[in-house]
């Protein structure tokens, strides 16, 4: 149908309406049409445009409008089921109703006391296992150099209109299987002193804006409501991925009176069979290269970045992420996104921002309960799809993210976002 | 694989009830979500309905009911910002204005890459400018 047909969505285009939208060209604009439509960065006012009114109904409404079907007027009508047309899993009960707390209130930037949310934490949240290496030094060393982080202020100023980002960086101490060390936290630091791409970070002056976190598998799923009682039962399939699940065998027990957790600490705190094959899988290192690259902690780091954002809120950035640019405007968007799957229609979790203890985090948690705790983002993909809940997590576009990513598949060749290399002369 | 396999209803709706206060998009919720009203949503300011000529639409006694539902604004108005580096300094783009929001209604109209649409529309601006010659072939 024509009318449906759009201009075509190529990323190029869209970068420059985010550049001109955000002031990031050299003001050496070419006159174009239609550039009110191209503005989207926004204030708010502090009140309500409406008052909420009982009498709308009264308006005429266009018809065929998006109402629902009015409130039952007959018996046969209010008791339907309010689970018609879901289907149930195979084998699975009912989940049992649960309990969200009241809806929070919304306090646009202006009406704020404060300039930062204590429900919207600006926390950045990444993952990291093994030696610290360039790779999220360059992201920290990115992250100083575009944010807001006011660390060239000695004291930072109390009445300052900004609300200064922070940075936790989650250091999972040892390879994803292995047990962890009763000095876990003094030893990471010792560790993150001596190594040359961690030791900057450790400067007084970037106290207040990155923290390094221990990382502990067991403590971090028993502060997550939905799953404290419950996922230890799930430790047999709890590296899965895509529904391929990778066991890792349970030693736990002869280690069971070292353990710094006491009782029921099992799981990704078990100690490891070492032989050649299965050390291959289980206790590779994160960070070595890319063909050493350890498994079952990619696994992992699927599951932590849900469980960091239900618990504190924030965005989870994986860690081969470098900053261009202020994320002011996207902190200043409250709702819950992650990015496209180059062309395909699902998520890609590499970055993924959601609200502290969401109902989507809750639905979340309870769906890969059932489903084997798999946090793979084509599986997320399909728990927010058949629940129709997409809406809640939005699936950003990859221009901004990744923004070659469409044309490295041989997507929109003919008008690529950059000019290509097509000869390097090397003086 | 049935598709909705995936799924263990959590609470029915009740989750996608509360979490509706922070859907920040215009878009509408899903018909299969069940809402019997449109919820009042603060986080978009409220939207004039365009309302078509009445010879245009059904009688007002005809409902639709097979729509999704939509959310009414009553949030705050909101200022589009008009921001621009002039020369000479434009070495550096400016700090955002604290506050400010990207609204991603306007990303996503501008951004979302749709590859069915822009391999059709590609393929119609070819053929309608002539730019390919079609070459039929006889039985």
């Amino acid at each position: 149908m024509l009318g449906s047909l759009r201009s075509p969505q190529y990323v190029r285009d869209c970068l420059e309406v985010l550049r001109l939208g955000g002031g990031l060209d050299n003001g050496k604009r070419t006159r174009r049409g239609q550039m009110d439509d191209w503005k989207y960065i926004y204030l708010e006012g502090t009140n309500s445009t409406e008052e909420p009114s009982t009498s709308t109904e009264d308006i005429p409404q266009p018809n065929p409008i998006r109402r629902p079907r009015p409130a039952a007027t007959t018996e046969s009508e209010s008791s339907i089921d309010p689970d018609a047309g879901l289907t149930r899993k195979r084998g699975a009960k009912w989940d049992t109703q649960v309990v969200l707390p009241p809806p929070l209130k919304y306090r646009p930037y202006s009406s704020q006391s404060a300039p930062c949310d204590a429900e919207n934490p600006r926390l950045f949240h990444m993952f990291w296992t093994g030696p610290f290496t360039d790779k999220p030094y360059l992201a920290l060393l990115s992250f100083l150099f575009t944010q807001n982080t006011g660390i060239h202020h000695h004291e930072y100023p109390h009445d300052s209109p900004i609300c200064r980002p922070r940075f936790w960086m989650w250091i999972n101490p040892g390879p994803a299987a292995s047990i962890p060390n009763p000095n876990a936290l003094r030893d990471m630091f010792n560790q993150l002193k001596l190594n040359p791409w961690a030791s900057p970070f450790l400067h007084p002056r970037f106290k207040d804006v990155i923290k390094f976190k221990l990382w502990n598998t067991t403590e971090q799923l028993d502060g997550v409501p939905e799953l404290k009682d419950e996922w230890r039962a799930m430790k047999e399939t709890l590296f899965n991925s895509g529904g391929h699940v990778i066991s890792v065998p349970d030693k736990a027990k002869e280690h069971g009176s070292s353990h710094p957790g006491g009782n029921g600490t099992v799981s990704m705190t078990l100690a490891i069979n070492k032989t050649a094959e299965e050390e291959d899988i289980l206790s590779r290192t994160g960070s070595k290269s890319a063909s050493s690259y350890d498994k079952l902690s990619v696994i992992l780091s699927d599951m932590a970045r849900f469980v960091l954002c239900h618990r504190f809120g924030g965005i989870y950035l994986d860690a081969d992420t470098i900053f261009l640019r202020d994320w002011e405007e996207l902190w200043g968007w409250k709702g819950g996104f992650a990015y496209r799957w180059s062309r395909l229609e699902k998520y890609n979790t590499a970055v993924l921002r959601m609200n502290k203890g969401s109902a989507l985090g809750t639905f979340l948690f309870r769906t890969a309960l059932k489903n084997g705790l798999d946090f793979h983002p084509m599986t997320v993909s399909r728990y927010t799809a058949d629940a129709h809940l997409e809406g809640l997590l939005l699936r950003l576009p990859d221009a901004l993210f990744d923004s070659a990513w469409l044309n490295t598949e041989y997507y929109q060749r003919e008008r690529p976002p950059q000019p290509y290399f097509t000869e390097l002369v090397i003086p | 694989m049935d598709i909705t396999q995936a799924v263990v209803v959590v609470g029915n709706f009740t989750a996608y009830l509360w979490y509706l206060r922070f859907s920040y998009l215009l878009d509408p919720v899903p018909k299969q979500i069940g809402l019997k009203t449109s919820p009042l949503n603060p986080a978009i300011p409220s939207q004039p309905r365009t309302i078509i000529p009445s010879r245009y639409r059904p009688p007002p006694t005809v409902l639709t009911t097979d729509e999704d539902t939509d959310t009414r604004g009553v949030g705050p108005k909101r200022v589009y910002l008009d921001i621009q580096s002039l020369p000479p300094s434009v070495s550096y783009p400016p700090r955002p204005v604290p506050g400010s929001v990207a609204d991603l209604d306007v990303v996503m109209k501008h951004c979302d890459f749709s590859e069915g649409k822009v391999d059709l529309c590609t393929s119609l601006v070819i053929c309608n400018a002539g730019l390919i010659k079609v070459t039929t072939v006889r039985p």
